[in-house]
């Protein structure tokens, strides 16, 4: 509901600048007016009292609270307004300030973040795949090594045989031991599949019947 | 002690007041604006501020008296 444009009958029109008067913010001529006027009119010095009384109350309770002024807050808000219509305000109003100002947040939000963002994410993932995923058997030619061609021969050596000779075979079939023994007492060693071929080394290792109790090809 | 009651009780009687009610008495009595300043930063005519203000107390005055009714201050 919106106050009426003009006081109550049977004020006096002097009421109107009572506020100013008490705070002293009234140019001079009308001070000195209204001040004619107090000292005849007891019901404005009335007035003129209440209004020095209110002051004092609302100067404390806004003194508590603190809040910005009235002009910095509406010139926020205002400004607030205009951004949000989508405007970066009037068009008379784009000066080298509201340039500079727009150059130095584009600074804190550079649009090729979200890309480089993005980039990073894809290739941590493919590290992270790269390094879960289990390496490729070394018979195979892979990224991260340049295997041999190899074969698997799972081998049971006789209780007989000695470190020594076992270490011999093994030199003269290029072969190593990669695995073993397990709880039967197999062996796994890899041989090239070059010279002598995986077959031969087989047929070699079925030979020595006195180092070797058993001997198979490991299919992958 | 009085005077913590009485600004609760100016609080809650400001509470009670419109936004522009609450606005003009900021403007006039804390920021200690001219009229004519007010004027202009409301964007409303100079006698609408006057008018304003007087109304805005007369309400203030009204809801300090219903408050202090409610709960007199000791």
């Amino acid at each position: 509901m919106s106050d009426p444009e003009t006081l109550p009958a049977g004020v006096h029109p002097e009421v109107e600048l009572l506020p100013w008067y008490a705070t002293g913010t009234l140019a001079e001529p009308d001070r000195q007016r209204i001040a004619r006027h107090l000292e005849s009119c007891r019901d404005c010095s009335g007035e003129l009292q209440e209004l020095v009384d209110m002051q004092r109350n609302l100067q404390a309770l806004y003194r508590q609270e603190a809040e910005p002024s009235t002009q910095l807050a509406r010139s926020v808000m205002a400004r607030v307004a205009a951004d949000a219509a989508g405007g970066q305000g009037r068009p008379g109003e784009t000066t080298w300030v509201a340039g500079l100002d727009r150059w130095f947040r584009s600074l804190f939000m550079p649009q090729w973040v979200p890309t480089l963002a993005a980039v990073l994410l894809m290739v941590q993932a493919g590290l992270l795949v790269w390094v879960v995923l289990p390496p490729p058997e070394r018979g195979e030619i892979g990224t991260r090594s340049l295997g041999m061609q190899t074969a698997k021969i799972a081998v049971v050596f006789q209780s007989s045989a000695t470190e020594e000779q076992i270490r011999s075979l093994l030199q003269r079939l290029q072969a190593r031991v990669v695995d073993g023994p397990t709880g039967d007492g197999v062996f796994t060693i890899t041989v090239n599949t070059g010279d002598p071929s995986a077959q031969a080394a087989l047929a070699l290792l079925h030979e020595r019947r006195d180092l070797i109790r058993s001997a198979e090809l490991v299919r992958p | 002690v009085l005077r913590t009651q009485l600004a609760k009780l100016t609080r809650r009687a400001m509470a009670e007041l419109t936004r522009e009610h609450q606005e003009i008495l900021r403007l006039v009595f804390y920021e200690e604006q001219p009229y004519e300043e007010i004027s202009t930063l409301l964007g409303i005519p100079a006698n609408t501020v006057k008018t304003r203000v007087y109304y805005a107390k007369q309400r203030l005055k009204e809801q300090l008296a219903r408050l202090g009714e409610k709960e007199p201050i000791r």
